[in-house]
C-alpha cells in the first residue's frame, strides 16, 4: 500500500477467510480455500493466478454470484462498506452491484446482450435505478460512451453490439459498468480477448477512467504484463490461495514465493537479458484433491521435507512494508539472485 | 492509439442512425416476392374482414332458395351482383360468406395466439429462469395438460359452457398455452447460463427484468414464428370445433362450418367445401411464409441479408465465384491454399 493511502485506513471492501466450494459428483471441490484482503478506496489491485487458480470466483463470491448450490460460500468476514455481504438481503446486494461494486468481463461480445442496443444497455441501470427519463438517459449514454472512447456516440447508441469491433466492445462494456458511478470496478480480465495494441489502449482507458472518478479497480489476470502498468497492489493466487501479496514494484523486483518467482521467469522481456523463458514444470493441483502440505510443493525448485507436511500461511516478509509470502522458505527464495 | 480516436483525425462514420426507418423494411419486403406475396394475400384478407360490410356484395346469412347451389361466376337470379363463387344449398353468396367467415376466423386465430402466448411465454420463463421447485411444478403441468386429448376436452368444456366466441378463446387458450411455456423454457435454459445474463445480474438487475428485458428479447424470433404458426393451427381447429357444431353457431359464417356444411353436397357443388378450404389453406401458407421472414428481420445479427439492397447470400457468392475467375484461378475450390492436391 502506498503510503498516502494508509493515512485513510478505511477500506471499501474486507474479505476475511473467504472459501468457496463446489459439490461434484466427485467429491467437493475447493475453488477458494480461505481468502482475505482488502480494496482499498481508489487503489488498484491485481489479482494474478492462472486459470483455476480461484481468482474469478474470489470476486464472483465478494459479488454474490456464485450459484449455491451447487457452490457454498463462507467467510469470517465479507464486507462492502457497512454491509455484510454474506447476510444482505437481495435487494441490498441489488443495490451493491452496479452502484457499489460494478463488474466488466472477458468477452464482450457474449457479456453484452445481442438484441438489445448498446445505447439501451448503457443506460438501462440508470433509467431503471435513478428514474431517468428517455431523453437524460439518452445524454447519459453518449456521455459515457464518449467517455470511454467510442467515436461519434450519438450515432452509434442505436447500434447492437454485432456493428463493433472488440475492443470499441470491450468499451461498451466498460460503459455499462460506470453508468452508476461504482466505488469498485471488477475487472474480470477484461483484455484477454483483445490483440495486444487493443489490450494496452483498454487498460490505458481504465487506468484514465480511474483518475477521474477515483473508483477503486481490481483486475483479474493471469498477464503479469497487463498489471504490471497498472496495478499499485498485487495478490498471486494459486490453487484457491494467495501466495504471496505485496507492492506491484516489490513483487517485480524481488519475488518471495517461488510460483511467483516462475511466473516473471517465464514472461519474455522486451529489453532481453535472458536468452530463455523459464517454464514452471508440472501443472498445478487437481482442485478436488490438493495434497496436504504446500500446494505448490511437487513443481517446487526449493522443497524440503516440511513443504509435504506443513502448509505455510500467509507470513510478513521481513524488511518490506504489507509484503506477505505463503513459502516456508520466502527469505531463500528472495536472496537468491535471479537470472 | 486511443489519441487518434480522440482528435479525430479519421473522418467520421457515415450516418447510419436513419438507416431502419420503416420504409427500409418495406423495400425489403418489396424485393422478396415470396412473403411479398403472402402479406399481399394477408392485408387483404384482414382489409376484407374488416371492411367487411362494404365489401362483402350480399348478406352473408340472407337467403335465396331459387338461387341456390349456382356454380361460380352465375347470375344472380334476383338481377343482383354475379356471384363470383357461387351460391351455396341455401342461395346465400359464398363469397359473402368467405369474407364475414375471414372475421371470425381471423380473430379466432389471432386473439387465441396472443392470450395463450402471453401465458405460455411467461410461465416459461418463469420456470427456466427460477429452476428449482417452481420449474418442476409448471413444466409437470404443461405434460399434463399435453397428455389430455385436446379435442374432447375441448367439446367437454364447449359443452358446458356452450358455444361461443369467448369461450372458443378461453378452451383455446387453456389447451395451447403449454407449446409456448414448453419452448420459452428450453431457450431460458439456455440463455441464463449466457454471460450477458450474468453481466445483467452482476449490473444490478432485478429478476423479473432480467427475465422480460433481457432474456426474452432473445427468444422473441423463434416464438414469433411459433405464434404465427398457431395462428394458423387455430384457424384449423376453429374450422373443426365449427364443423362438429361447438364453435361458431349458423347462421352466422366461418369457414369450418361452411365446409361442415357443404359436406354433403360435394357431388353436386364442388364449389361449398373448395372456397373455404382455399381460404384456409392460403391464409394458412401465408401466415407461415410471413413468419419466416419475421423471424429473419427480427433477429439484429440476421436482418442485413434481407434490409440490405441486393446482398441476398447466393448473389454475393456468385460475385465472389466471378472475381475469382477474373483473377484467373478456376473457381471456388482451388482458391483455397494448401488445400489437397
Amino acid at each position: 500500500m502506498t503510503p498516502a493511502l494508509s493515512a485513510a485506513p478505511e477500506p471499501l471492501l474486507v474479505v476475511e477467510d473467504l472459501r468457496v466450494t463446489f459439490d461434484t459428483v466427485t467429491g467437493p471441490l475447493r475453488a477458494v480455500r480461505g481468502v482475505s484482503f482488502e480494496v482499498q478506496p481508489g487503489e488498484t489491485l491485481g489479482i494474478l493466478g492462472e486459470s483455476g487458480s480461484g481468482k474469478s470466483v474470489t470476486m464472483q463470491a465478494v459479488m454474490r454470484q456464485v450459484p449455491q448450490p451447487p457452490g457454498r460460500t463462507s467467510a469470517k468476514r465479507l464486507r462492502f462498506r457497512d454491509h455484510d455481504l454474506l447476510t444482505a438481503d437481495r435487494r441490498t446486494v441489488r443495490n451493491i452491484r452496479g452502484e457499489g461494486i460494478a463488474m466488466i468481463f472477458q468477452d464482450a461480445l457474449t457479456s453484452l446482450n445481442p438484441s438489445l442496443t448498446v445505447g439501451y444497455q448503457i443506460g438501462e441501470m440508470y433509467r431503471v435505478r435513478r428514474g431517468a427519463s428517455r431523453k437524460e438517459t439518452r445524454e447519459l449514454a453518449i456521455e459515457l460512451m464518449d467517455r470511454v472512447g467510442i467515436p461519434s456516440a450519438a450515432k452509434r447508441i442505436r447500434d447492437y453490439p454485432h456493428q463493433f469491433s472488440g475492443g470499441m466492445r470491450q468499451r461498451v462494456m466498460i460503459a455499462t459498468a460506470l453508468a452508476l458511478d461504482p466505488e469498485i470496478l471488477i475487472a474480470d480480465e477484461p483484455t484477454t480477448a483483445l490483440d495486444v495494441t487493443v489490450q494496452s489502449q483498454i487498460m490505458e482507458l481504465l487506468a484514465e477512467l480511474k483518475e477521474e472518478s477515483g473508483m477503486a479497480v481490481v483486475l483479474i489476470t493471469h498477464d503479469l504484463g497487463v498489471i504490471s502498468e497498472v496495478a499499485d497492489r498485487v495478490l498471486v493466487m494459486y490453487a484457491g490461495e494467495i501466495v504471496e501479496t505485496g507492492s506491484m514494484e516489490n513483487l517485480l523486483d524481488a519475488p518471495g514465493h517461488p510460483y511467483t518467482r516462475g511466473l516473471i521467469g517465464s514472461i519474455p522481456s522486451v529489453a532481453g537479458g535472458q536468452a530463455r523463458l523459464l517454464p514452471i514444470p508440472g501443472s498445478p493441483p487437481v482442485p478436488t484433491s490438493i495434497p496436504a502440505g504446500c500446494p505448490f510443493e511437487p513443481r517446487c525448485r526449493w522443497r524440503r521435507d516440511r513443504c509435504t507436511v506443513e502448509a505455510p500461511r500467509l507470513r510478513a516478509v521481513e524488511g518490506f512494508e504489507d509484503r506477505f509470502s505463503a513459502c516456508h522458505f520466502a527469505m531463500e527464495v528472495l536472496d537468491e539472485p535471479r537470472g | 492509439m486511443t489519441e487518434e480516436i480522440r482528435t479525430g483525425e479519421h473522418p467520421p462514420p457515415p450516418d447510419r442512425s436513419e438507416r431502419l426507418s420503416r420504409w427500409t423494411y418495406i423495400a425489403a419486403l418489396a424485393r422478396d416476392p415470396v412473403p411479398l406475396l403472402a402479406t399481399v394475400y394477408l392485408v387483404l384478407l384482414v382489409v376484407s374482414a374488416v371492411f367487411a360490410d362494404l365489401v362483402a356484395p350480399y348478406d352473408p346469412i340472407k337467403q335465396n332458395l331459387r338461387g341456390r347451389l349456382a356454380p361460380p361466376f352465375s347470375a344472380d337470379a334476383g338481377g343482383g351482383f354475379i356471384h363470383l363463387l357461387g351460391t351455396d344449398e341455401l342461395g346465400r353468396d359464398m363469397l359473402s360468406r368467405v369474407i364475414f367467415g375471414a372475421r371470425v376466423s381471423l380473430s379466432v386465430g389471432v386473439l387465441g395466439a396472443v392470450v395463450s402466448g402471453i401465458i405460455g411465454v411467461s410461465l416459461g420463463l418463469v420456470a427456466g429462469y427460477r429452476r428449482g421447485f417452481v420449474e418442476d411444478a409448471i413444466m409437470r403441468l404443461v405434460d399434463g395438460m399435453l397428455a389430455l386429448p385436446s379435442l374432447l376436452v375441448a367439446l367437454f368444456i364447449l359443452f358446458l359452457t356452450g358455444a361461443g366466441f369467448l369461450n372458443l378463446i378461453i378452451v383455446f387458450t387453456l389447451l395451447r398455452w403449454m407449446v409456448y411455456a414448453r419452448m420459452t423454457r428450453g431457450l431460458t435454459l439456455s440463455y441464463r447460463e449466457l454471460d450477458f445474463v450474468k453481466a445483467a445480474r452482476a449490473l444490478g438487475n432485478r429478476s423479473v427484468r432480467v427475465m422480460f428485458r433481457h432474456i426474452l428479447p432473445n427468444t422473441l424470433s423463434p416464438l414469433l414464428v411459433l405464434a404465427t404458426l398457431e395462428v394458423a393451427f387455430l384457424i384449423l381447429s376453429e374450422a373443426s370445433l365449427s364443423f362438429l357444431g361447438f364453435g361458431i353457431q349458423p347462421p352466422n359464417p366461418s369457414w369450418g362450418l361452411m365446409i361442415a356444411n357443404g359436406r354433403e353436397w360435394l357431388q353436386q357443388a364442388w364449389w361449398l367445401v373448395t372456397f373455404p378450404g382455399l381460404a384456409i389453406l392460403l391464409t394458412a401458407l401465408s401466415l407461415n411464409l410471413l413468419a419466416n421472414w419475421v423471424r429473419t428481420v427480427t433477429d439484429p445479427v440476421q436482418r442485413w441479408r434481407l434490409l440490405t439492397p441486393s446482398t441476398k447470400p447466393q448473389r454475393r457468392l456468385f460475385r465472389a465465384k466471378a472475381r475469382l475467375a477474373e483473377r484467373g484461378t478456376g473457381g471456388v475450390e482451388t482458391a483455397i491454399p494448401g488445400g489437397p492436391e
